[in-house]
């Protein structure tokens, strides 16, 4: 046990909670500054009152900081859940901390000593001062980046909806379909009777087969579609024009509204039914 | 037809948890009138009772059905019950309401009212893409059109292995349930209602939390909660904050561990320690940690650390060794899930 605690303290240790708190917080963490702040604020506010925000911020918030930053806690939890080859999820971890309703009671709190005669305008304009400060640091949610205008309540881009409910209605009782990568997360969200020849970012093989497609082999791309039963394609408007060249190994079905999605059935597979 | 499903929608996602909380509720003294308590309370009951329900049947490869009617069933009979007890509350309930109403300061509540129905106009509106859904949302579809739990791969391939962290928070399960119940796709439920209701019920707990915090002063608590909201709208400097989470992903089981289940943990402790360890309130901080493992897997670690630090932050305060071993027994069902998980994976924890 004290072994492991020494142990714990060491630079790769060090490094990786830097690396961690700067994943979750920002380059320039401006809003775990705050609440720091704040609960230096709530240890010196109200003290000859039993403040609640004494216990149910301040007191739990250091213990979860002093889990979160000291080593050998860092590590155990860290082993649990920060290591992962596609990354790790140590940084929800900070989830536990009470950072918004700290900051918020803190301002509020803070208004309250400034403005002693509850003078509503007064408290207003302080709301609006700190409101300042928050937009100017913070970052706004709802960029364009954030969040898109789409035309139906599944909340899929609109052509990859339309070109998944035209396989979706293909009467075929076996529907497995390769798609280009942009569409593969969505077709069994609408519909479970579609397999997938792979269900998210592909490696190994599958990558191999969108790499045939996007090099216009036609020949590996094929095999991989007979060698996997896959009998339907979705493919990009702007891809291989090969879908059109060799029509006795494609059946063209359709295409989506603006045409940048087209579905092919693929004739050579032999399970159809 | 759109009425029908309007009438189930509000059903489902307001009077169902209500009623449900209310049954609770009216045993807290302090909050016996209070909707809102009720209401939320309501929510983490029913996820606790989903969580245990599902976990059963999932692990004895039930249909979907008998979980949906096994869950709606208690559900409903919650609410019939509630409905039945609580007659002499009625009027009380409905003057302390109309009391708090005319308490609240009016420009500021509606400041605060406007905000959160931007918010959830705009997650009803717009689209956030998130690679997430190719399982979550698939998986609630599978149970949705194939009434099976988890028999087939993200992949659409029928399997007999259950995926390991995924059966032990069957969130998806339950947003196929609520799908079944209110006869809309999982995907528009989970894209298009529940960003729609769900910062309603995320602003409503931390209006609770404002009023422990500021000791039942409303002009406080809306003030706390119109900043609050600031907090959340800029909250977006990485895409991992919870407050990120709140607006663009709140379907997803993580979101509301973050931005409810993990919060209200503050909030029913805090009413755990007040009303001095009354027995409602220690089953709602264990239905806290049942809401956590349904919604996520995170809530295996996240909740029971958050209640470690919660009983020595208290202890301090209180100095009651009984509330301790009380917050031990609560944390049994995780260590059950955790057992269950590795043995899943084929390991041990000695």
């Amino acid at each position: 046990m004290i072994e492991f605690i020494k142990s714990s303290f060491t630079k790769e240790t060090f490094d990786l909670m830097k690396y961690e708190f700067f994943n979750y917080n920002g380059n320039i963490p401006t809003y775990f500054v705050l609440f720091v702040i704040s609960l230096i604020f709530i240890l010196f506010y109200n003290r000859k009152e039993k403040e609640p925000a004494r216990f149910q911020i301040l007191l739990t918030s250091i213990i979860l900081l002093i889990i979160v930053f000291f080593p050998p806690s860092f590590n155990i939890i860290y082993k649990f859940i920060g290591e992962k080859k596609d990354g790790g999820d140590f940084w929800r971890v900070y989830w536990m901390l009470p950072i918004g309703p700290s900051l918020s009671y803190m301002v509020i709190s803070f208004i309250k000593i400034l403005n002693k005669e509850k003078n509503k305008l007064i408290n207003i304009a302080f709301i609006g001062i700190f409101s300042c400060i928050i937009i100017i640091t913070g970052q706004l949610v709802y960029t364009k980046n954030n969040f898109q205008k789409v035309y139906n309540y599944s909340k899929c881009p609109d052509e990859i909806l339309d070109i998944i409910q035209l396989l979706s209605l293909q009467e075929s009782n076996y529907k497995k379909v390769m798609t280009t990568i942009d569409v593969s997360p969505w077709p069994r969200q609408l519909d479970s009777n579609i397999i997938l020849y792979y269900s998210h970012e592909p490696s190994g093989s599958f990558d191999e087969s969108i790499r045939s497609y996007d090099n216009g082999n036609i020949n590996l791309l094929i095999e991989k579609l007979v060698k996997n039963k896959c009998n339907y394609f979705i493919t990009h408007d702007f891809g291989a024009p090969f879908f059109e060249i060799y029509p006795e190994l494609f059946d063209y079905i359709g295409k989506s509204t603006n045409g940048n999605y087209k579905l092919f059935k693929v004739i050579e597979t032999k399970e159809d039914t | 037809m759109a009425i029908i499903k309007c009438l189930l929608i509000v059903i489902f996602f307001f009077i169902f948890p209500t009623l449900v909380g209310m049954n609770f509720t009216r045993f807290i003294k302090d909050e016996k009138d209070n909707i809102i308590y009720a209401f939320i309370l309501g929510y983490i009951v029913e996820f606790g009772i989903f969580q245990i329900y599902a976990i059963p049947c999932i692990v004895s490869h039930q249909s979907f059905s008998l979980l949906y009617y096994l869950f709606i069933g208690t559900v409903s009979a919650l609410s019939i019950l509630s409905i039945i007890l609580n007659v002499k509350n009625y009027k009380s309930m409905f003057i302390h309401t109309l009391d708090t109403i005319k308490e609240l300061p009016k420009i500021a509540t509606a400041v605060v009212i406007l905000m959160i129905l931007a918010e959830c106009f705009i997650g009803f509106r717009y689209m956030h893409i998130d690679q997430d859904d190719y399982s979550f949302i698939a998986f609630a579809n599978d149970a949705y059109q194939t009434d099976t739990l988890y028999k087939y791969n993200e992949k659409g391939n029928e399997t007999d292995t259950l995926p390991a962290r995924r059966f032990l928070s069957p969130w998806s399960i339950f947003i196929a349930t609520t799908s079944r119940f209110v006869h809309i796709h999982p995907m528009v439920v989970a894209h298009t209602l529940m960003p729609a209701v769900f910062p309603i019920v995320v602003f409503s707990m931390y209006y609770l939390m404002g009023k422990q915090l500021f000791k039942n002063n409303l002009n406080d608590t809306i003030s706390f909660l119109l900043f609050l909201n600031f907090i959340y709208l800029f909250g977006a400097y990485t895409n991992k904050t919870a407050f990120m989470f709140m607006f663009v992903r709140i379907w997803q089981g993580k979101a509301l561990l973050a931005n409810l289940v993990l919060p209200f943990l503050y909030v029913i402790y805090n009413l755990f320690v007040e009303s001095e360890g009354s027995i409602i309130t220690w089953l709602g901080i264990l239905f806290t940690i049942l809401a956590a493992c349904l919604v996520s897997s995170m809530g295996f670690a996240l909740a029971p650390v958050l209640l470690v630090a919660l009983t020595i932050s208290y202890f301090f305060r209180e100095k009651k060794i009984s509330y301790v071993f009380k917050s031990a027994v609560c944390c049994i069902p995780v260590l059950i899930y955790i057992g269950m998980y590795l043995s899943a994976k084929g390991e041990s924890l000695l």
